[in-house]
């Protein structure tokens, strides 16, 4: 029986793991936008509160 | 009949197996993942940072805002989770994946019907693998959905953010424009994509069953409607939708009407040898062969409370290769690679498993890196550069001597640099376990000592939380990654974080 081998190109990998390591960048430094909001907001009540 | 699969990658049937690539996670992927692991880190300290001043500004203004506080530390706990999926991930859609010229017609069926794909089969039969490896094949999106009994529908569609719309309200923020609290789930993300994308429902059978009825409607027509602002989210690119049940219970007859449906059968011997090639190229073709017959008599034992899968198979020979094994004759080593359950090994190799560790008693003074209770981690002198098939047998009899045997610990994977209450673990790629069989209170000061008195201890590895500086990674896991710093020193970094060096010991020392 013909088996396939699908996903096995080496030089295609490289260029999608590299797009999914960006991709993955931005999704942790939206993460770290949300932390510094919520930071901010804190520092204002603070601020309010002096 | 031809079909997509067998036009587009049909070409490759004809290309000689040794140019059969994947990236090894000794390369590119091992790149991916240390640059992946400084992108967590430094989100991390960022988050920590902004953690720790928000607890200082909590004590001065209360609880009432412990829940923006809680929400802090989410976001750590989230980069963490981030960092763990994307190896996932990557480790997925590094895999090859052989494909069966039946499996590849009904891909092709259910990509001309526009129907999801029900793939059904026994754990460890490829059914997500082929959804990663049509992913990284076609070069497509793929958006995961992992069902839990707690999966609900409304929240693979989207889910609104009442609580922050709350929290801006009082904030006194303009709080009109509804969409900015909307949060599209995976089927929301797949169907708004401005490309098509893969989207794999992943153990529907794990959902309560009216999780599957409540995505019929959605799935039908490629799209839904947000309540909360009225916006319509249609699919612009029908997704490729591909479902996967372990079939732990059967699924309504009108999600099955909607599919197009396939039973994955388990790999046969042919399909299982093209697998492991595939994974493992240079696997030699006599160790192939005999693991291959042996595994497939395993499976044949009746009683089971789980059969080894292809995972299982593939992590066999792996460490196979490990041991410097070129053959599985009638004893089966590593058997706990192969089965999860004490019960199993009982039933597979029983008598045999205690033989097997008795003789490793006696041939395996493999000792190369030990960690020895008391916190003292050591690389041991070795009288060759390959003490792993030539065991330094002048360690071997002065730890036998001393009451302390070499053991194979039931789960290989138990290897980390954890101090052992008892005895020494070896922890680079053969892992042992040394235990202290005179005498279990003997301190582990007293092994470190007796061994630096022998001047059996070639370095010691020291133990930081200061970061060190990779230079070239050799190789990662899901307990280190091991590799080199700018002063060509073996360095480690634990899945806590913690950094290992490695440290010679001078004869001075020794003697001092």
């Amino acid at each position: 029986m013909q088996y396939q081998i699908i996903n096995n190109q080496t030089d295609k990998k490289k260029i999608r793991f590299q797009k999914e390591l960006d991709d993955f960048a931005k999704r942790l430094q939206n993460l770290v936008n949300k932390s510094d909001c919520l930071l901010n907001m804190l520092r204002k009540a603070s601020d309010k509160n002096k | 009949m031809k079909n997509k699969f067998e036009t587009t990658i049909g070409s490759q049937q004809g290309v000689n197996k040794t140019e059969q690539k994947i990236i090894k996670s000794s390369s590119e992927l091992d790149n991916i993942f240390r640059q992946s692991q400084e992108i967590v880190d430094k989100a991390s300290a960022e988050i920590d940072a902004n953690l720790q001043e928000a607890q200082k500004l909590q004590e001065k203004l209360g609880e009432e805002v412990e829940p923006i506080v809680d929400q802090l530390q989410d976001l750590k706990s989230e980069v963490a989770e981030e960092g763990a999926a994307f190896k996932t991930r990557m480790e997925r859609l590094n895999s090859p994946y052989v494909l069966s010229p039946e499996l590849a017609k009904i891909l092709e069926v259910a990509r001309i019907l526009e129907k999801p794909l029900l793939l059904e089969g026994e754990p460890g039969t490829g059914k997500t693998s082929l959804a990663y490896a049509l992913a990284g094949h076609e070069d497509m999106p793929i958006i995961h959905v992992q069902c839990k009994s707690t999966t609900s529908a409304q929240e693979l569609l989207y889910t609104f953010d009442v609580v922050k719309r709350l929290q801006d309200a009082q904030l006194g923020k303009d709080v009109s424009d509804l969409s900015q609290y909307v949060h599209l789930g995976p089927l929301g993300r797949a169907f708004a994509s401005q490309k098509q994308v893969i989207l794999v429902i992943d153990e529907i059978d794990k959902a309560k069953r009216d999780f599957s009825n409540d995505l019929l409607h959605e799935l039908d027509q490629m799209s839904f409607f947000i309540t909360e602002t009225g916006e319509e989210i249609a699919a612009k690119y029908r997704p490729i939708v591909i479902i996967t049940s372990n079939h732990e219970k059967d699924l309504p007859e009108p999600v099955l009407r909607r599919c197009v449906y396939s039973y994955i059968e388990f790999p046969n011997p042919e399909q299982m040898t093209e697998i492991v090639k595939a994974h493992i190229p240079d696997v030699e073709e006599k160790l192939l062969q005999s693991a291959i017959q042996k595994f497939y008599e395993i499976r044949q034992v009746d009683g089971l409370k789980k059969k080894p899968s292809t995972s299982e198979m593939l992590d066999w020979i792996r460490v196979l290769k490990a041991f410097g094994v070129n053959e599985v004759n009638d004893d089966i080593p590593c058997p706990e690679t192969l089965l999860k359950y004490k019960e199993d090994l009982e039933l597979i190799v029983g008598s045999k498993q205690k033989n097997y560790e008795e003789s490793q008693e006696i041939e395996m003074p493999q000792l190369l890196t030990a960690v020895i209770n008391g916190g003292k981690v050591v690389r041991l002198k070795t009288k060759s550069e390959y003490i792993d098939y030539e065991p330094d047998s002048s360690i071997y009899t002065l730890l036998a001597n001393e009451g302390y045997k070499f053991i194979t610990p039931n789960n290989y994977k138990s290897r980390s640099f954890d101090i052992k209450s008892k005895g020494v673990c070896r922890v680079d790629d053969l892992t042992f376990a040394l235990y202290d069989l005179k005498n279990s209170n003997k301190d582990g000061l007293y092994l470190y000592n007796l061994l630096k008195k022998n001047n059996l201890i070639e370095s010691e590895f020291m133990v930081t939380d200061k970061p060190l500086k990779f230079v070239e990674v050799e190789e990662s896991n899901e307990l280190y990654t091991k590799g080199k710093d700018e002063q060509n020193r073996i360095i480690y970094r634990t899945k806590d974080g913690k950094f290992i060096y490695e440290k010679k010991v001078v004869p001075e020392e020794i003697n001092g």
